[in-house]
């Protein structure tokens, strides 16, 4: 057994030697993932930010571009016109929440209907993820479109009444059809999961900086290994107790809350071993910048909240203000959590998913690059 | 054997080791005596191959021994001062995984681990918990994981801090059964009695210099072979009189309670005059002794406090 697998060896005994502590690192996310599950999956909360939402006009009539117009004036939406093909993917991508497609002949059919005729349909599609905001556009739209529509089939001096001449269809859309509870599920064990591994990855570097202050980081230098070997597997160590916290957390949430994998499920395997490398690099980054275990531990614990909040464990991300939305970008567990609400319940294929996995590997990757040579001046100062 | 030549190893503005230079001869135990904060552990940390120096070099049978030099450092066997053991597991375990960074493998990791834990008298607790050992277990543990490579050199810091006196004596019999086998040592420490026993030839570091270096009987010869008489008397007031009568003639006298100790150079003149002095002032008892080596490091580095 060469000396890299001497110490990933190691680090797996010691994980298994504390059963507590083991357990505890699945046991509390499952916990809070169960919690916040049961919280989330009824869906509900009030929304006052502008929404933003995509609108295709299919009819291009006087009636649909008066309806076009006053969505676009609307202070309470955000539009972006496309067609009607690029607004229904959007919104099974998870790039909008809302869209509305306004058919061909729904204002000549919508005139008719004033005076009792047929009542056209108009098409929306709605991200089973963000009830909230599909809810919140839907009222927003219809009255939007019920202007639009009077305005151009009848005088002005007339009154408007309460007439509605269509009807909305919502078909919540994504990749794959899902269970819209299981969503709300779903999204939380991704969010959790990463929130659990970002803590095991505090673990890691409490045991980093145990090992300075035992003298047993000493004893490994006096071995012929070389530094970076020891960081090395140090890091896939703490990946593979993390990717075990990480699947333990989803196999129970598949099992016991019927979480399901609709996308790719090599893309779901690969964000988990992303974002366990990942947590990772981040305990050994925690190690690097702190000097002991005491001065770690609590600036720490503040990151990972932080991380986990921004990156959208608590709660989407789409409840945040527009401009904190592109600033979780810059946000390692952001990439991570979008990564799994992928594969879980967007249905995305593998293709679509490597930007996830890519951000995330890039994130461990620079942590990694930072922790190591900091790490080793820190061991040879010791 | 190995030739540590103009050491210096600085850490910020503090120079920790300053020029140290001494040769440890094969099959024998060097001791590196030094209060704290002397920089004993800086140096031991730079001839164990654990940072580089920021001058100086450290050669090994004629090699390099540096961090990167991995042949050099697997002739050498290093017991830091700290517990450097997972307690968690077990000692075997602990083994294993020494044994693992060396490339040690099947029947030959086996019977390495087998016979480092017969050295320390272990084997019959291997499978336990390293919790559940007493200190001194501990000790002989942190000692047993530096022997699993086969070092033809042993550097041990202050591998006796914290343990009893029988924990202390084994580890003693242990290291005096790996010399005789012709293991050389270096040993760093505070205590004298421990040097004392075991070391051929001692290094006094203070302020990361070497401030003497020689055979423990030059050493002892430093403070010119000088003897003592002990007197004692029967209460401090005759021992504070039987001092005043003493002083004077180049005799170092000092009392310490009902005793009086008298430091000479010549033993005889000691004792013809506390003779002269007990026929008018009698005495209860009587004892000679030489300057002990405790003295010899008081004398070298001082007696204020290296808090």
């Amino acid at each position: 057994m060469g000396p890299p697998l001497a110490l990933i060896r190691k680090d797996i005994q010691l994980f298994l030697a504390d059963r507590t502590a083991a357990i505890m690192a699945i046991g509390i996310p499952i916990g809070i993932a169960l919690f916040f599950s049961f919280i989330f999956s009824g869906s509900g909360g009030g929304q006052v930010k502008p929404i933003s939402i995509v609108i295709a006009d299919s009819d291009s009539s006087a009636v649909s571009k008066g309806i076009m117009d006053g969505l676009q004036k609307d202070p309470h939406l955000k539009t972006t016109v496309k067609t009607e093909e690029q607004a229904k993917a959007d919104v099974a991508k998870g790039d909008a929440a809302f869209a509305l497609v306004i058919p061909k002949g729904f204002g000549a059919a919508s005139a008719g209907a004033m005076s009792g005729g047929e009542k056209p349909e108009l098409l929306a599609y709605g991200d089973p993820s963000q009830n909230v905001t599909v809810q919140a556009a839907q009222g927003i739209v219809l009255g939007a479109v019920m202007n639009g529509i009077l305005d151009k089939t009848l005088p002005p001096e007339a009154g408007k009444g309460d007439h509605m001449p269509f009807t909305m269809k919502t078909h919540m859309e994504t990749a794959k059809k899902v269970d819209e509870a299981a969503v709300g599920r779903a999204h939380t064990f991704a969010g959790m999961s990463v929130q659990g591994v970002l803590f095991y990855g505090i673990n890691l570097a409490m045991s980093v900086l145990r090992d300075r202050r035992l003298g047993i980081g000493k004893r490994v230098r006096s071995a012929p290994v070389r530094f970076g070997t020891i960081a090395l597997a140090k890091a896939l160590s703490g990946a593979l107790i993390g990717l075990i916290t990480i699947l333990a957390v989803f196999a129970f949430g598949m099992i016991v809350m019927h979480v399901r994998v609709e996308g790719s499920v090599i893309g779901f395997l690969l964000q988990c071993v992303a974002t366990a490398l990942f947590a990772s690099s981040f305990g050994l980054l925690v190690a690097a910048m702190g000097k002991t275990e005491e001065q770690s531990r609590g600036l720490s614990i503040l990151v990972v909240l932080m991380l986990s909040m921004l990156g959208g464990a608590w709660f989407p991300s789409f409840l945040m203000p527009e401009i904190m939305q592109k600033i979780t970008l810059a946000i390692p567990s952001r990439w991570a959590i979008d990564g799994f609400d992928s594969a879980l319940w967007r249905g995305t294929d593998l293709v679509h998913m490597l930007p996830f996995i890519g951000m995330t590997l890039l994130f461990a990757v620079i942590c990694f690059a930072i922790a190591t040579p900091r790490l080793k001046a820190l061991e040879r100062a010791a | 054997m190995l030739v540590a030549e103009n050491l210096v190893r600085k850490y910020g503005a503090t120079t920790a080791v300053d020029g140290v230079s001494f040769e440890v001869k094969r099959g024998t135990c060097f001791g590196l005596l030094g209060p704290n904060g002397a920089g004993k552990t800086s140096t031991i940390g730079i001839l164990a191959g654990l940072v580089y120096p920021n001058a100086g070099t450290v050669t090994f049978d004629g090699k390099p021994l540096t961090p990167d030099s991995f042949e050099t450092k697997c002739k050498v066997g290093y017991v830091p001062q700290e517990l450097a053991i997972y307690e968690e597991i077990s000692a075997t375990a602990n083994l294993e995984f020494i044994a693992g960074l060396y490339g040690l493998q099947g029947a030959e990791r086996s019977r390495r681990i087998g016979k480092a834990l017969d050295i320390v008298a272990l084997g019959d607790r291997a499978t336990e918990r390293v919790s559940q050992y007493s200190g001194g277990m501990k000790r002989r543990l942190n000692i047993a994981m530096s022997l699993l490579n086969e070092p033809e050199l042993l550097i041990l810091d202050e591998p006796t801090v914290g343990v009893d006196p029988q924990s202390r004596n084994a580890i003693f019999e242990t290291l005096e059964s790996l010399k005789s086998e012709g293991l050389t040592l270096l040993y760093t420490t505070h205590y004298m009695e421990e040097v004392e026993r075991l070391c051929d030839r001692i290094a006094v570091m203070d302020h990361g210099k070497i401030v003497k270096e020689d055979e423990k009987a030059g050493l002892l010869r430093l403070l010119g072979g000088q003897s003592k008489v002990i007197v004692d008397m029967a209460d401090e007031e005759t021992a504070q009189k039987f001092a005043e009568s003493v002083r004077g003639d180049g005799f170092i006298v000092e009392r310490k309670g009902t005793n009086v100790e008298i430091t000479a150079d010549d033993l005889s003149d000691a004792l013809t005059r506390v003779a002269k002095i007990a026929a008018v002032q009698p005495i209860e008892s009587l004892q000679t002794g030489r300057a002990t080596l405790e003295e010899v490091f008081l004398h070298l580095t001082g007696r204020s406090l290296r808090d």
